[in-house]
């Protein structure tokens, strides 16, 4: 059942990509994906490529997958270990998700932080007081990492 | 077979027919045909894959019809290309030094053993691999103020008293340094004694027998390498101006023998270099300034190399985080010039010596990456 | 022990010396201090004559004992002063010139209590040496205004200082003529009544106040114990409550016990060896008194009297004095002749240090308390007991051990059938069919019997191990497993607060207005376990308070509590009935058939059916234990009546769950006042598809599902979000599509359309419209 829904999203994914993001399977493995996501253009982390791993568990979509980053990326909401802290990849996930919609939220999510619920409060703090060192940061790991 | 690929950039879109079989490289000369932007700036994604240039596209399993993205990008280094940094001018004096220091390294004894245990863990004063350079000390000597910023460093002092109390430690100095071992037993004893250790320690007196050596010197060959040479006239004893210690010295110098005078305990290090190597004797009175290895012991190589193990072998106080290229850039530039041209496996040595070229060369040719 | 005025000034007092002076002795200022040093030097000048008397010679100045009957008797108000004129301080004789007792009561101690020194053959009786127990019994009242009342005045140091800077205590001593009603009433004014008494030996007394060892000061161990024995008497309804608790003295031989009460104008700690004369044979008088001296003398020197004095024992002598009566307590034994005293040492060994020696304990007999004669010289009063015994502790501890490891059996189970039941309904939409209340009930009970544990196991030092472990057992089934089932029921039902019930039992098919206001509560589980945990703590508090405070009530209002309560809180399967026919779960006929086209798990019963009869036997045994066996540990009273009641009602209650189960449940309800809950299997009109799914009108394709004849060239394909394939529909207006089983998809509330499968495993984990997020009913 999972499988067939995986080889769907990957068949629509081929077809017809999101615009700023690519995600496909690594190997053979169907349930071990990764994904890159570019730098939205408005946000700090424009130019930037950055790459992401994705487990699907075996009962997707009534579970949501585990998405993590793989390059360092400056964000509230995305930990040192690349753990992204977003609702719809925990108690929010419904099964009408797709992946590419998962993919387009994270991108929302580096254009548009969420301070108030952070997965590195320090990175929040400077978001909320200091936005330009915020934004320079972020660019500066943007070039250093992601470029 | 002719396939056509959508290159989605931003906000452009263009459709690049090519060959199944052809290479990225080739893909991406097809790109910069179409797109106008240069192959060097190109970086290609599919499947949340880079695409590397040597692979071709049907590796990638790229359909006909099937879209790719691309970013472009400017800042992008590339790993192999010029060398930089004072490698070059290293590289002879590394080769002599690096069998011993290997042998040191993958020896029984490590005399670092306590330098890197758990004692020191987290201590972020540790003069770290960067001291010495991005090598890890072995091709360029530090510079003096910097050693001796170094040894002003308390617990630096500390582990060299600890180390030269060690007698093991003592023996492996003895063993990987040729002028020491050329001075026979003295050299223990010498090594053992407190006042020797109290001068290698105590950064005043090195600081007032470098200004010695460097008058003793004058034209002192090359900067780094035998500035802090200082003992080619020996030490001045404690206490002693620097008049009556080079007269001492070029006294000394002059007459032969005996090694276990007064002034032999008074001034160990004239006692090791009297009966010892012709060309002390030699520097002594002329100003023979053959920057070669033949430099005394007290030696910043000897002590980078001493301490460049030291430094390399615990972490270095920040954890690095860069990407592999870039952090061990330079050793990746040195490892190259040597032969290895394998990134990952270049990469990989480089990672379990901590950074240390040498370190990296040993895993390489001992094949265990 | 009776939660008083008295206790609760005492605890108080001893805090206050524990925490305040470093002396120990709680001395605070120097009006105490003064107090203090009056006390010592009276019980020193006391014990001084104590030390002087021998038996024949009369009390001296023994505060209490200035005063004998018959002085008494010629001149009620005369001033108990030493010496006085017309008294014999060089002689004793039992009888009322000397005693503080009329000759009558004196007659009735030797004739009627203290007789039994040996049995009719005049062979020599044996008695138990170790006696530590409860009794209970009964006692009656023989006359409370036959005799003069004997007045005993108190010093005045006890008095508390007049201002603040008063430093000495005033001298001499007053008398309290006019009892103030602070206590217990002065005087005992029922028939009849019921009679507790508590007995211990004291072996070992503490020699320091600070100090925690204990010497062993009896060397006459074998033929005189000092016990330490609380006697509490009250009428049948618990209104009037007496108390005393003193030092006694046991004498094995004769089996006899005496205690008198204590207090700042009762020194009776010295009057034992005179008292204990009446009802000896001349030839043993002497070496009585003598023995008995000696007791005394030995248990004032190794406990250090005096230096162990402190303000709380000031304060407590002088409350007794002013709150109560004086008594004297008069016991005999019954003899244990069955045994030879090999025998009773082994079986005191064994109850002691249990090591298997044959001693049968199971058949030892009760501590029997043959007769006794209580009587009060300064309130004129005298009582009989009658049938007080009771068991030896030991065997009482054993007993209470047993009931405890049944106990701990109980809540195994418990928990056990909580597991399976938790385990039936693992998914949101089973939960849902469960009562909140029906648990709640369940888990408060089970919260107070893990409360009461833990108090009790630190009070009763014996039971610890096994209470602490019925405790522990009692919060892991109460804190964890139930809590946390109750988290999931509460979190599965948080969509319906404040929802009317009407709108229940329509089960959401109109969107009102009120489905506009409420915000759609997606149900965070940590906050509402966090809540649910407070509301049971502070339940649980409240309860426990209450619970332990009835246990002081006089008798009528505490067993109307008691009753009310234990009927209440059996009456837990009334909330799931209710929310039975809230759910409308179809009966089981109606189940099994539509089991088969729906799958496996669509409408089961919500609560297992061994779950349901295991608990209710489980907690329905107790309550027979406590109300039908006449020996239960507790000595609860008998009450048939109220069991059968009780198991009639349980009984109702499992029989209307079994009718709904059987019959459907709401058979009792009309038919016609309750719709049916929310149905997810309908038609879909073709308005609603075009709106949610995909219609396309073709010429070409003919869909699947759709016939190969037709002219309709729609393409009605809607995709199921779930697993993204097309999900055919049953369309009213194309009939074509009317051979598509309208099981096969699910519509929901908020007109979106799924496979059955699809929806139902994802209702599972959530009831939440995938699409839009509405809450879903349950299916």
């Amino acid at each position: 059942m999972s499988s067939k829904r995986i080889s769907k999203e990957l068949r629509d994914i081929e077809r017809d990509p999101p615009t700023s993001c690519s995600a496909g399977p690594v190997g053979d493995d169907l349930y071990h994906w990764q994904a890159s996501i570019m730098g939205p253009p408005d946000s700090p982390y424009a130019g930037g490529v950055f790459f992401l791993t994705i487990h699907f568990p075996t009962d997707y979509p009534f579970k949501p997958p585990k998405i993590a980053f793989t390059t360092k990326i400056y964000h509230p909401n995305i930990n040192a270990n690349g753990n992204i802290c977003l609702d719809i990849l925990k108690d929010q996930w419904s099964p009408a998700l797709t992946l590419s919609k998962v993919l387009l939220s994270i991108c929302s999510l580096l254009t548009d932080a969420n301070p108030d619920d952070p997965l590195v409060p320090e990175i929040a703090n400077i978001y909320k007081t200091d936005r330009p060192k915020y934004e320079a940061t972020a660019r500066e790991w943007t070039k250093k990492y992601a470029v | 077979m002719t396939i056509t690929i959508h290159v989605k950039c931003a906000q452009d879109n263009w459709e690049v027919p090519i060959e199944a079989t052809a290479t990225i490289a080739e893909l991406k000369k097809a790109i910069a045909g179409v797109s106008s932007v240069p192959e060097d700036a190109q970086r290609l994604i599919y499947s949340g894959k880079i695409l590397k240039d040597p692979e071709t596209i049907e590796s990638y399993k790229i359909q006909d019809g099937h879209s790719i993205h691309m970013v472009k990008s400017g800042l992008h280094k590339k790993s192999a290309g010029s060398a930089a940094a004072p490698a070059a001018a290293g590289a002879p004096a590394a080769t002599p030094a690096a069998p011993s220091m290997a042998a040191g390294q993958t020896g029984g004894f490590n005399p670092l053993n306590d330098l890197t245990s758990a004692r020191y863990a987290g201590y972020l004063g540790m003069p770290s691999a960067s001291t010495f350079g991005p090598d890890g000390g072995i091709n360029s000597a530090p510079d003096q103020e910097e050693l001796l910023h170094m040894m002003e460093n308390p617990v630096v002092q500390s582990q060299m008293n600890e180390m030269l109390s060690n007698p093991q430690m003592i023996d492996f100095m003895i063993q990987s340094n040729p002028q020491l071992q050329a001075l026979g037993p003295q050299a223990r004893e010498m090594l053992q004694s407190p006042m020797f250790r109290q001068m290698l320690t105590n950064p005043d007196m090195i600081r007032q027998s470098m200004q010695f050596a460097n008058m003793m010197n004058g034209g002192a060959p090359g900067g780094a390498a035998a500035a802090p040479g200082a003992a080619q006239g020996g030490f001045p004893a404690p206490g002693e101006t620097t008049e009556e210690a080079a007269e001492h010295a070029a006294a000394d110098a002059n007459t032969s023998t005996n090694t276990n005078t007064n002034a032999a305990a008074a001034n160990p290090f004239a006692a090791l270099f009297n009966p010892a190597v012709n060309p002390f004797g030699a520097m002594g009175q002329g100003q023979n300034a053959g920057a070669n290895a033949n430099t005394p012991a007290f030696n910043p190589a000897l002590w980078a190399s001493m301490l460049g193990n030291a430094g390399a072998a615990p972490a270095p106080a920040a954890p690095d985080n860069r990407p592999p290229e870039e952090r061990y850039e330079t050793q990746l530039r040195q490892l190259n010039d040597m032969g290895f041209f394998e990134f990952d496996r270049n990469v990989a040595a480089l990672r379990r010596s901590g950074g240390s070229v040498q370190g990296a060369l040993d895993a390489l040719l001992n094949g265990d990456v | 022990m009776a939660i008083n005025g008295n206790t609760i000034f005492l605890i108080f007092v001893i805090l206050y010396i524990i925490f305040s002076s470093p002396g120990g002795n709680g001395v605070t200022s120097q009006y105490e201090y003064n107090q203090m040093e009056s006390m010592i030097d009276q019980l020193n000048n006391e014990y001084g004559s104590f030390q002087n008397m021998s038996y024949n010679t009369n009390f001296r100045n023994i505060t209490g004992f200035k005063l004998s009957y018959n002085d008494v008797r010629n001149n009620p108000l005369i001033n108990a002063t030493y010496p006085l004129d017309s008294k014999n301080y060089d002689q004793w004789y039992n009888n009322d010139k000397y005693l503080i007792m009329p000759d009558e009561v004196r007659d009735m101690i030797s004739d009627n209590v203290w007789n039994m020194s040996a049995d009719a053959n005049g062979k020599a009786n044996l008695f138990p040496p170790i006696i530590t127990g409860s009794l209970l019994g009964n006692i009656k009242l023989d006359t409370n205004s036959k005799y003069q009342k004997v007045r005993m005045p108190m010093a005045n140091f006890y008095d508390p200082p007049r201002d603040f800077s008063d430093n000495f205590p005033l001298p001499g001593e007053s008398y309290n003529d006019a009892w103030e009603d602070l206590g217990e009433v002065h005087n005992v004014t029922f028939p009849k009544g019921k009679l507790t008494i508590q007995l211990s030996h004291i072996d070992k007394v503490s020699t320091s106040l600070m100090s925690k060892t204990k010497k062993f000061y009896n060397s006459q161990e074998k033929e005189w114990k000092l016990l330490s024995v609380r006697l509490d008497f009250m009428d049948k309804d618990e209104v009037e409550k007496h108390s005393v608790d003193t030092l006694g003295v046991y004498d094995i031989k004769n089996g006899r016990i005496l205690a008198m009460s204590e207090s700042g104008k009762f020194h009776s700690l010295f009057a034992f060896p005179h008292y204990l004369g009446i009802g000896i044979n001349k030839s043993k008088k002497e070496s009585v008194f003598e023995q008995s001296k000696k007791l005394i003398n030995e248990y004032w020197n190794t406990s250090n009297y005096i230096d162990t004095l402190t303000m709380g024992d000031i304060g407590e002598q002088y409350n007794n004095a002013v709150e109560k009566c004086e008594f004297m307590i008069f016991l005999q034994l019954d003899p244990w002749n069955q045994y030879t005293k090999d025998q009773m040492k082994m079986i005191d060994d064994e109850l002691k240090w249990p090591l298997g020696r044959p001693a049968n304990l199971s058949s030892l007999p009760p501590i029997n308390v043959r007769s006794g004669l209580v009587y009060s010289p300064d309130c004129g009063v005298s009582l009989t007991t009658s049938n007080v015994k009771g068991e030896r502790y030991e065997l009482k501890i054993r007993s209470v051990r047993f009931h405890l490891f049944a106990g701990m059996l109980l809540i195994a189970t418990q928990i056990y059938l909580l597991l399976r039941q938790m385990q039936h309904t693992n998914t949101p939409s089973s939960v849902n069919k469960i009562s909140y209340y029906t648990f709640f009930m369940i888990n408060a009970v089970d919260g107070i019997i893990m409360i009461l544990y833990l108090i009790f196991s630190s009070v009763v030092r014996e039971l610890y191990l096994s209470l602490i472990i019925s405790a522990f057992m009692t919060f892991i089934l109460a804190v964890v497993f139930e809590t946390r089932y109750l988290v999931s029921v509460y979190a599965s039902q948080v969509n319906e607060q404040g929802v009317g019930i009407i709108t229940l039992l329509r089960g959401r098919n109109t969107f009102d207005d009120n489905a506009a206001e409420r915000p759609v509560v997606i149900p965070d589980e940590a906050s509402i376990s966090s809540s649910l945990h407070g509301r049971l703590s502070f339940i649980l508090i409240v309860m426990t308070f209450i619970l332990i405070s009835s246990t002081s009530w006089p008798r009528h209002p505490r067993t109307v509590f008691e009753y009310t309560f234990v009927f209440l809180a059996n009456s837990y399967w009334i909330p799931q009935v209710f929310r039975n026919a809230v759910k409308g779960i179809p009966s089981r006929r109606e189940r099994m058939r539509g089991e088969n086209a729906r799958g496996p798990r669509q409408n089961k019963a919500p609560l297992l059916w061994k779950f349901i009869i295991g608990t209710t036997i489980i907690r329905v045994l107790p309550i027979v234990y406590f109300f039908t066996n006449s020996s239960n540990v507790f000595r609860h009273h008998k009450d048939k009546r109220f069991v059968v009641i009780l198991c009639l009602w349980l009984l109702f209650q499992l029989a209307v769950l079994y009718s709904q189960d059987i019959l459907g449940s709401r058979w009792f309800l009309a038919q016609n006042t309750i719709p049916e809950g929310y149905s997810y299997y309908k038609q879909v009109s073709l308005a609603l598809l075009k709106e949610h799914g995909d219609v396309q009108e073709s010429e070409d394709v003919a869909s699947e599902q759709v016939p190969e004849d037709h002219h309709t060239h729609m393409q009605t394909s809607v995709d199921c979000a779930i697993c993204m394939s097309e999900v055919p529909v049953n369309v009213e207006e194309l009939p074509e599509t009317h051979n598509i089983d309208i099981h096969s998809y699910m519509v929901t509330p908020c007109d979106h359309i799924f496979h059955s499968t699809c929806l139902q495993n994802w209702m599972n984990y959530k009831l939440q419209c995938p699409v839009c997020r509405a809450p879903l009913p349950p299916s």
